[in-house]
């Protein structure tokens, strides 16, 4: 728990770094916060870090766990989940078209032109080969953004006005370029820019809300830019008060329950409940029926979101070695490479944020195995179709766990846990991550092996995913997975049947239910009258 | 003038007939079954009824002990019911979990397991 709080105190201690901070004052935190007119105390600014820091977590989560972010796809789009995406901004030209996300990968980086007003990031930004692009440049923002020389980098506090978060596209509205920007004006009302220069020599400036809109020229731009969702961050506001409201209205915008929050039960009196699977393939529909869904929006508009959660999380994560080895949960035998881990194994003296923080990690990690399955899955032919793509996929569960994924001590163990699947598999891992079978490449071999080579590899992803509902502690939903007749993966329950029988159990609790409902008002019945001839 | 709890001897109930309202209740509270208790409880409802529109009036120190008794009842009734609500809970967990299975997502969404994590803490 001290662990917790001392990661807490950071990450205030951060915020209060930024200049806004010193606005408390003026911008109390508002009655909806139940602390307005109060100075806050340490206690409740250590509170509220806290939640605030666990409602990013949530929400980057939710946002990467259900594939909203749309980080990567495959097929017609041949960016991977982990890189950044280069992504043409709504400041089109006149006549021109968005031509929707392409990798920024070394191809991608260099088939695309910087063009003036678009958002992109820069090429410099992301290296060639680049699978973990996205978190190179979180970590760039993150490190510019934590930077106190560095204008610009607030929370805003008051949101009234930015309901649109520059998204909606208020054409009436002549300042709101967000839908249709002007080449003078590349930034919408309420946008932020972060800038990153790509000779690496100094922060760039930061370009805020209107602040952008009417003093940006196309020129500073050059140098590739991440837009994020505007009102979330303005220049002169940095108060906790501000941030949890901005990171409540991203939710408000994700339609995201909280866990433990009353901020999403608009959704469901169940927080966290899962939208509906036509909600999640159209999230922004949901979100806001204003918001066109134009070519290529949603998934703009998303990665704007993940790009602006992750920024304020890697600017809240931005600790001192050590800090964060205390922060993140302890493990018991870390890093033994044993098997043997599984989440009952999560210590029990683990506090919220420690569970939130192994399984933002894990999240992360699964999302890999979520593409690769998927890869497997969705053809018949995944050779001809996917083999880059699986390849790829393969890398992306096994680099990240390796090399950049923080907190290695859990993330080796899984890798190690998952390496010896692979060898059993026949299949070897290499420093890299990269897979060899019979000395092959996994392409090679699977297009040597065929049917057999696919055999294997979904064999393989199979046990990744089996490992993973493991990892993240599916045991505890009875939950486990095993190949159908169609060779693909399923959900059974613990005994091993598929679980159709799940709402006849349900029912049947609920008769008990109702049973013991009625003998309770009975006993209280006696008990009344009972103690009424006392 | 005076009846009790006691005197409500019980007649046609297989071979437990001789049992009375107490000693259903006495019977059913060393029942450590939990499913076992429930059963014996509205078994025991039959005289509980006829108790109540009869309005046997009973000793002081009957009361008492009925009372004391009464009360271990009631907690054992609400500790059972929290416990199914629980159950219940899991178990639509469980149930949105593998409504959400997809081929192409195979892994549910995280927070079913943040849920079952913050449960399992709190306990």
């Amino acid at each position: 728990m001290l662990d917790g709080i001392y990661g807490a105190s950071f990450f205030l201690s951060k915020l209060l770094d930024n200049k806004g901070c010193t606005d408390l004052q003026e911008h109390p935190l508002s009655a909806e916060d139940g602390t307005e007119g109060y100075d806050l105390t340490s206690v409740t600014r250590l509170s509220y870090a806290a939640r605030l820091k666990s409602k990013i977590e949530y929400i980057k989560n939710y946002i990467i766990t259900n594939n909203l972010a749309d980080l990567g796809s495959h097929g017609a789009s041949p960016g991977r989940y982990g890189q950044v995406i280069r992504t043409e901004q709504a400041a089109l030209p006149d006549g021109e078209t968005d031509a929707g996300p392409v990798s920024t990968g070394e191809e991608g980086a260099e088939a695309l032109p910087e063009i003036p007003g678009r958002l992109s990031v820069s090429g410099q930004t992301i290296s060639a080969n680049n699978g973990d692009g996205l978190q190179d440049v979180i970590e760039k923002v993150a490190t510019y953004a934590g930077n106190s020389e560095i204008p610009g980098f607030r929370i805003k506090n008051d949101m009234a006005k930015d309901m649109t978060l520059g998204l909606s596209g208020n054409q009436g509205d002549p300042k709101n370029t967000a839908e249709r920007p002007s080449e003078q004006s590349p930034g919408g009302i309420g946008d932020i820019v972060l800038s990153f220069p790509s000779d690496k020599e100094g922060p760039a400036p930061i370009k805020t809300g209107s602040i952008a809109a009417e003093n940006s020229t196309p020129d500073r731009e050059d140098y590739g830019i991440i837009k994020v969702i505007g009102p979330l961050i303005k220049e002169e506001n940095a108060d906790l008060a501000g941030a949890m409201k901005a990171i409540d209205r991203v939710a408000e915008r994700f339609d995201i329950g909280y866990p433990d929050e009353g901020r999403g039960e608009a959704r469901s009196p169940e927080y966290g409940s899962r939208p509906d699977d036509d909600e999640i393939s159209q999230p922004l529909l949901k979100i806001n029926n204003e918001i066109p869904l134009a070519e290529g929006g949603p998934s703009r508009v998303l990665k704007a979101a993940v790009a602006a959660v992750n920024a304020i999380y890697q600017d809240g994560e931005t600790v001192p070695p050590g800090v964060r080895e205390e922060t993140a949960i302890r493990y018991p035998d870390a890093g033994s490479g044993s098997p043997a881990v599984n989440s009952e194994r999560l210590p029990a003296e683990s506090n919220d944020e420690g569970v939130s923080v192994f399984m933002k990690k894990i999240a992360g990690f699964a999302g890999h195995v979520n593409e690769l399955l998927s890869l497997l899955n969705e053809s018949d032919d995944p050779i001809e179709k996917n083999d880059g793509a699986i390849r790829e996929a393969i890398k992306g569960v096994l680099i990240p766990a390796k090399h950049t994924m923080p907190s290695r001590m859990i993330l080796t163990e899984i890798a190690g846990d998952i390496e010896q699947q692979a060898v059993q598999s026949g299949i070897k891992i290499n420093e890299q991550g990269l897979l060899s079978i019979d000395g092959k490449t996994l392409g090679r071999f699977l297009s040597s092996k065929g049917d057999e080579g696919v055999s294997i590899v979904k064999s393989f992803a199979n046990v990744l995913y089996d490992r993973m509902l493991m990892y993240l502690g599916a045991g505890s939903l009875g939950l486990h997975v095993v190949n159908d007749s169609s060779g693909r993966h399923a959900v059974h329950n613990a005994d091993g049947r598929i679980d159709t029988r799940l709402e006849e159990k349900r029912q049947e609790l609920e008769k008990k239910m109702d049973v013991l409902q009625m003998l309770i008002e009975r006993s209280r019945t006696l008990k009344d009258e009972l103690a009424k001839q006392l | 003038m005076q009846s009790s709890f006691n005197s409500m001897k019980v007649r046609g109930m297989d071979n437990t007939a001789d049992i009375d309202f107490s000693q259903w209740t006495i019977r059913a509270l060393k029942e450590e079954d939990i499913d076992r208790f429930i059963r014996l409880l509205v078994k025991r409802e039959e005289f509980t009824g006829r108790l109540c529109r009869e309005g046997h009036v009973i000793s002081r120190d009957e009361a008492r002990e009925a009372l004391k008794r009464e009360e271990e009842v009631l907690a054992r009734l609400e500790e059972e019911k929290a416990r199914v609500i629980r159950e219940i809970e899991t178990l639509s967990l469980c149930m949105k979990a593998v409504r959400a299975y997809k081929a192409q997502f195979p892994i549910p969404p995280l927070h079913y397991y943040l849920k079952i994590k913050k449960n399992l803490l709190k306990s």
